[in-house]
């Protein structure tokens, strides 16, 4: 299941472009997961672990990837440490959902990413009771607890 | 600094071109459409000049700043664009906004951060579009100044709610105008509180009424709110409601050019936000008629403000809501 932080947590990592840099495996590149992400997100094709064809930047190494996809790298292969989440746009929503289909992990969100119109299950880990399960109820908990951060 | 500022940075695979009008503009929206790219372009071209093979067009200079020392870096640069990417966790500090605040550089914040803090506006909040040749475009976009309306043909909207940001002089007026109309106009006593009390009134006719100028900090999450309401919530968000009257032309109206291109005239080192900048502007042309002397602090509309006439003059700029 997807566990979320509004706000910020201790021992987090905000900068996920940096954590990515120091510490990606080119084994990681080439897996399955990867190709699709980076084709979906990027509208770039994987050749080998260190050579990403896209169209508007040529040939690219994986540290030019966009932050989006560095982050759900990393929830993929840190499932026990707490990435943040908004460096992912709303298109990278449906890939953490898939994600978290297959393995629990934590993420931090500073804004109310756009999950969809389907159903889903969202631990909200401010209030460790409370699962959402749609975009109405992720936003009232959104609204809650990032304001509440705030203020 | 106040104006339009424009910007090109080309290299040979990229090529951006967008303008900044006012201090704070952010950039935001899905990943790998080239937010970081120009990011990292600006800041090569801030270390090795033109032998980066990158070129940026800009009559002034245009700065990339990052790091724990980002405020010792921002106090050493004026009159210039400054660019920051989402990496930085500065941008939602407090510290941050008192830096803004006041200073004479535009700010370019790459990020989808909740910022209540900086008073962004609704209209400069864009997206990365385009191939090699990149533009930005608006996020949220109006008819008249309703924003994201599904459609044009549902205007104008009919409330059965209004909720203001604020809870006074805007207030007031829309209190005054909702009266007689069968309508409940509630103030939200801030424009964080908006989104919270929206489920109070689930399934009602909701027009939300708020300063565009400064709310970019909660329309995310008021569109994915209207988003889910089938219709039945609306959002009207001129600059301010010192605006909406002076573009009435209730007013004095010989300042117009300060009213229709305030660009040119809001220094962002005297002004935070336009919505000060509009309160100066009409505190300042009322203030030879005591019957129209706006108060600087808001907090009691004149009577010649809510008469009747006076009234039908300010909604005629309202052609989104039927009120």
């Amino acid at each position: 299941m997807l566990r979320v932080y509004f706000g910020d947590r201790e021992n987090s990592v905000y900068n996920t472009s940096v954590f990515f840099r120091h510490s990606y495996k080119d084994s990681w590149i080439t897996e399955d997961f990867t190709r699709e992400i980076v084709a979906d997100i990027d509208k770039s094709q994987v050749i080998s672990s260190s050579s990403i064809v896209s169209p508007v930047l040529g040939n690219i190494s994986p540290l030019q990837l966009s932050g989006g996809v560095k982050a759900l790298v990393l929830m993929k292969h840190y499932p026990g440490k707490i990435f943040n989440a908004s460096n992912c746009g709303d298109n990278c929503a449906r890939w953490i959902l898939k994600l978290a289909e297959e393995q629990n992990f934590t993420v931090c969100l500073y804004h109310i990413m756009d999950f969809g119109s389907g159903e889903f299950d969202i631990r909200i880990m401010n209030d460790r009771k409370l699962i959402v399960h749609n975009m109405d109820e992720f936003i009232d908990a959104g609204v809650k607890y990032l304001r509440e951060v705030q203020s | 600094m106040k104006g339009i500022i424009s910007v090109t940075v080309k290299d040979s695979r990229n090529s951006y071109k967008f303008e900044l009008k006012r201090n704070i503009t952010v950039l935001t929206g899905e990943s790998g459409r080239g937010k970081t790219t120009l990011y990292e372009m600006i800041s090569d071209y801030n270390r090795f000049g033109k032998s980066s093979g990158i070129k940026i067009a800009c009559n002034v200079d245009v700065i990339a700043v990052d790091g724990i020392d980002w405020k010792e870096k921002i106090s050493e640069i004026s009159n210039s664009v400054i660019i920051i990417d989402e990496d930085n966790s500065f941008v939602r500090t407090a510290e941050f906004a008192e830096t803004v605040k006041h200073n004479s550089n535009y700010f370019l914040l790459i990020t989808r951060a909740y910022l209540e803090q900086l008073p962004v506006s609704v209209d400069e909040i864009y997206e990365v579009t385009g191939n090699k040749n990149k533009k930005f475009d608006r996020v949220y976009t109006d008819i008249n100044k309703m924003y994201n309306a599904p459609n044009a043909k549902k205007l104008p909207f009919k409330p059965e709610v209004i909720i203001t940001e604020d809870s006074k002089s805007g207030n007031q007026f829309f209190s005054a105008v909702a009266a007689g109309h069968n309508i409940q106009c509630i103030s939200a006593n801030g424009k964080s509180n908006i989104v919270k009390i929206l489920k109070e009134y689930k399934s009602r006719k909701v027009l939300i009424i708020a300063d565009g100028a400064a709310f970019g900090s909660e329309i995310r999450d008021v569109i994915n709110k209207q988003k889910l309401s089938s219709g039945n919530i609306a959002v009207f968000l001129p600059e301010s409601f010192e605006w909406l009257i002076l573009k009435s032309g209730l007013v004095n109206d010989t300042e117009w050019e300060k009213i229709v291109f305030p660009e040119n005239y809001a220094d962002s080192e005297l002004y935070f936000s336009w919505e000060r900048y509009f309160t100066d502007l009409l505190v300042s042309v009322t203030s030879d008629e005591e019957y129209k002397k706006y108060p600087r602090n808001k907090s009691k509309l004149p009577a010649f403000y809510i008469h009747e006439k006076s009234i039908e003059q300010i909604r005629k700029n309202m052609t989104g809501v039927d009120l």
